[in-house]
């Protein structure tokens, strides 16, 4: 065999020449033996044996993470596919193994290409799990400057960002969200391609959506060749664009490069979830101003030269917030009040729909919740759509005795965290308006209150997934308030009991959004339908056909799912 | 490292520096950081140029360091440090920095003749780590000592020196043997004895790398054998390139310090 080329570096010799020339200055014996203490402890004893826990006394990991980060390292030698399902912790899992890869030496320039979302939670996450010392990109001398950069992919490919990052070797590439890349022909494929790298991860819950070819997309990308040429690959596998033969030799070479875990191999237990839909009753007083409120909205609409034609959205918003509370449709009126002329004849009936609104005193909503909160002790979240309802909610708990603080998304992050903290450690009660985006923890806490219901699926899933997730000791109560015979009951009948959407296992939902490209239009659809029903009558059947199409789609995807039939 | 053994680490640098404690318990600890350790890791460059101008008396900084956060009283504020915190990673590359050279001597009590004085051996001691390289990484410390006047070398040398007596100055009574043997001559002949080691070690790791490189390599000819376009010979190289770079197996060896030392021949 060749030999193998050996490096032998003296330069410290130089510095021994010199001290014996000037006869010193020479050092402490005991930082001597420190330094080679340090060396000692810090050696890498063994090609395989995870080191890196040694350095993380405060991690401790699942057992799924450990074994995929050893088996990306022993077995896939540093390129891999991590494809475990939503919540089981990838994020983890490529921290171990570049915290593994600084350990041993073997890494030291890291760039980690995240959704702009994401960037900040991944910064935080390794320098407080890990001890790495990433940031977040925001100049562009940090690109040189700093060893682990974490930045979006739409940011680093643009000039001049682009440029400075291919002229650089990256010991480690981590591309979170790697689904966006199952396209060869878009320009993040390319750039990720063209980008120098060592060792890459690719992270994503979903690495085949709707053809097969995205896999194999994904894989070239990782280590061209290993599936072969595309004609190759298509011919040894592909029998249509949802349907692959040789499945066991494709999981056999599947596997080789990607690992995923799955909740259903039991490696990790997630509490039950506990859905229960509260009604509530409106009071005379109160259902007329609903349907006041409605009628309002209809015409409005529906008025051939009205102000809102061309521009439902406050019509909209008022819409969703009938529900929620009389301070959020007070705000939206009164704005509604100042931006028409002062002549329009509208001015006079939003100021009755105020009057009215003022002269409505008990609220069956927050009373509800006042009796739920009573139910225990417990910490409990609320969520609401709006700022106004949220301040209300903060005035009657307080009203009560009940102590809570308020969480949105517009604090800043030390707000948000202090906020967070308060919570725990001294009230009950946390009333937040958002949930998505740069995650706070607060698995502590397992009963949450939906106020109100987003439009969007996905907010509701991020909202849940707040307490629902990995580390919850407990089972969650999950409350969602529906007052009878109004757009909230049927919106929750739709989108929530029709597609089982708190049945659904974590990340299904994801899978099927994505797949069908959901994600805005549902809302879209809602909104429609509201708009443009002339009766009940007619918008109830339009969600009924709505919810019947989601429940094809549900199962259309359960029972093709691609995934289960490839991936290994 | 434990909690226990991080401690001491510190205990002993900070000793080594003669620092002051202000507060000094199994648990956690309070200390003055001495001037140079400061500087050296105390992260604040203006204000020792500031100081140094303006011939200020300095004021060197407290860091407080916490063991054990659960015995620790509510009023002391602090650093937990751990192995593997950025912090304690710190002081190693500081020792490092500042333990790299030494001289030493041996004192012993023995005589050879009641009136003469006592020869001292020249020795350069150096501690070494040899990385094997590919993928994945594996270190060998070697400790050796290379006697410059026999040419001997010994292997575990620092452990030699646990059970004598070493001190900075030279002895009373004593006298050092002149070398035959160059540093440069001796370091050639330590290297010639790492080499030996290396080819004493199993090799398979690098026989085992080779062969995932040329597995990989010979997937991406197949790959890219139909496309001769300008552009994909280009990316095929960079591949390449970048396969080379992960599993090519190599070897390293860093000098990580040593020095002179000046022991009593060994009969």
């Amino acid at each position: 065999m060749a030999e193998i080329p050996i490096t032998f570096h003296k330069h410290w010799m130089d510095g021994l020449k010199e001290r014996m020339e000037k006869d010193g200055p020479w050092h402490h014996p005991e930082l001597f033996h420190l330094a080679w203490e340090a060396e000692e402890v810090q050696a890498v004893k063994d090609f395989h044996e995870l080191q890196c826990l040694r350095y993380l006394p405060g991690l401790t990991p699942l057992p799924h993470q450990m074994e995929t980060a050893n088996r990306v390292i022993t077995e896939m030698h540093g390129r891999a596919l991590l494809a475990d399902e939503v919540g089981l912790g990838k994020t983890i899992e490529a921290g171990l193994v570049l915290k593994e890869y600084m350990t041993r030496g073997l890494v030291k320039k890291v760039l980690i290409l995240v959704p702009a979302s994401l960037v900040v939670q991944w910064v935080r996450e390794l320098n407080s799990k890990f001890s790495i010392p990433a940031v977040g990109q925001k100049k562009e001398y940090m690109w040189t400057s700093y060893d682990v950069v974490v930045a979006s992919v739409d940011t680093a490919k643009r000039p001049p960002h682009r440029d400075i990052i291919l002229n650089q070797a990256y010991d480690l590439l981590i591309v979170d969200e790697a689904h966006k890349l199952k396209n060869r022909k878009t320009k993040n494929y390319q750039f990720i391609q063209e980008i120098k790298k060592k060792y890459l991860l690719l992270l994503t819950a979903t690495p085949v959506q709707n053809e097969i070819e995205e896999l194999y997309n994904l894989i070239t990308l990782l280590k061209p060749g290993h599936l072969g040429q595309s004609s190759e690959f298509l011919q040894s596998y592909v029998k249509g664009k949802r349907e692959v033969k040789n499945n066991d030799n494709l999981r056999k070479e599947l596997k080789k490069v990607m690992v995923r875990n799955r909740r259903a191999d039991g490696q990790v237990e997630f509490t039950t979830r506990h859905v229960i839909t509260v009604p509530i009753e409106l009071t005379t007083a109160e259902r007329g101003l609903y349907d006041e409120l409605s009628q309002f909205i209809r015409n409005q609409y529906q008025k051939e030269d009205g102000e809102y034609k061309q521009n439902p959205l406050a019509l909209i918003t008022l819409q969703r917030e009938i529900c929620s509370s009389r301070a959020a449709v007070y705000n939206t009126l009164v704005n509604m009040h100042n931006r028409v002329a002062e002549t329009s004849p509208l001015r006079g009936e939003i100021r009755t729909l105020v009057e009215k609104l003022k002269t409505i005193e008990n609220h069956s909503k927050a009373e509800k919740v006042m009796e739920l909160l009573k139910e225990s002790d417990d910490k409990w979240i609320i969520f609401t759509e709006y700022r106004a309802t949220q301040e209300y909610l903060q005035y009657i708990l307080s009203q009560n005795k009940i102590t809570s603080v308020l969480f949105r998304g517009g604090f800043k992050r030390s707000k948000k965290d202090w906020m967070s903290q308060l919570f725990e450690d001294r009230v009950q009660v946390l009333i937040a308006t958002e949930a998505g985006g740069e995650g706070i923890n607060l698995q502590f806490c397992n009963r949450l209150i939906n106020y109100d219901m987003p439009w969007n699926p996905m907010r509701v899933e991020q909202r849940i997934g707040r307490i629902h997730r990995l580390g919850q000791k407990k089972d969650c109560y999950i409350y969602n308030l529906s007052t009878a015979n109004t757009i909230e009951e049927q919106i929750l009948r739709l989108l929530y009991e029709k597609i089982n959407l708190f049945e659904m296992v974590i990340g299904e939902l994801d899978a099927i959004i994505d797949r069908f490209q959901l994600e805005r239009s549902i809302e879209k659809n809602l909104i429609d339908i509201i708009l443009k029903s002339d009766t009940e009558k007619e918008q109830q059947l339009k969600f009924d056909n709505m919810s019947m199409v989601l429940q094809m789609m549900k199962d259309n995807q359960s029972q093709d799912d691609i995934r289960e039939v490839v991936l290994p | 490292m434990n909690q226990v053994e991080v401690r001491q680490y510190l205990e002993r640098y900070f000793d080594a520096h003669q620092a002051n404690y202000v507060e000094k318990t199994p648990d956690y600890f309070s200390v003055q950081l001495p001037i140079e350790v400061d500087k050296d890791l105390g992260n604040r460059p203006f204000y020792w140029t500031y100081v140094e101008r303006l011939n200020l008396e300095p004021q060197p900084m407290f860091m407080n360091f916490i063991f054990h956060s659960e015995k620790v009283p509510q009023n002391f504020r602090g650093e937990k440090i751990t192995f593997g915190s950025p912090r304690l990673l710190q002081f190693f590359s500081s020792a490092l920095r500042h333990g790299q050279y030494i001289r030493l001597y041996e004192h012993t009590d023995k005589r050879i003749t009641p009136q003469g004085n006592n020869p001292l051996l020249p020795w350069l001691g150096v501690n070494i780590r040899v990385s094997m390289i590919c993928d994945v990484k594996k270190d060998r410390l070697l400790s050796l000592g290379f006697n410059l006047v026999h040419g001997t070398i010994v292997d575990s040398f620092l452990s030699t020196l646990n059970n004598k007596e070493c001190k900075q100055v030279m002895p009373d009574f004593a006298y050092t043997i002149p070398p035959i043997f160059s540093i440069e001559s001796a370091m050639g002949k330590i290297e010639g004895y790492i080499h030996q080691q290396i080819q004493q070690e199993d090799q398979s790791w690098a026989h085992q790398a080779r062969e995932r490189l040329s597995r990989e390599m010979s997937l991406v000819e197949h790959f890219y054998v139909e496309n001769s376009k300008e552009q994909k010979t280009e990316e095929k190289e960079k591949r390449l390139e970048e396969l080379r770079w992960q599993f090519e197996p190599r070897i390293e060896v860093d000098i990580i310090n040593g020095g002179l030392f000046y022991l009593a021949p060994v009969h």
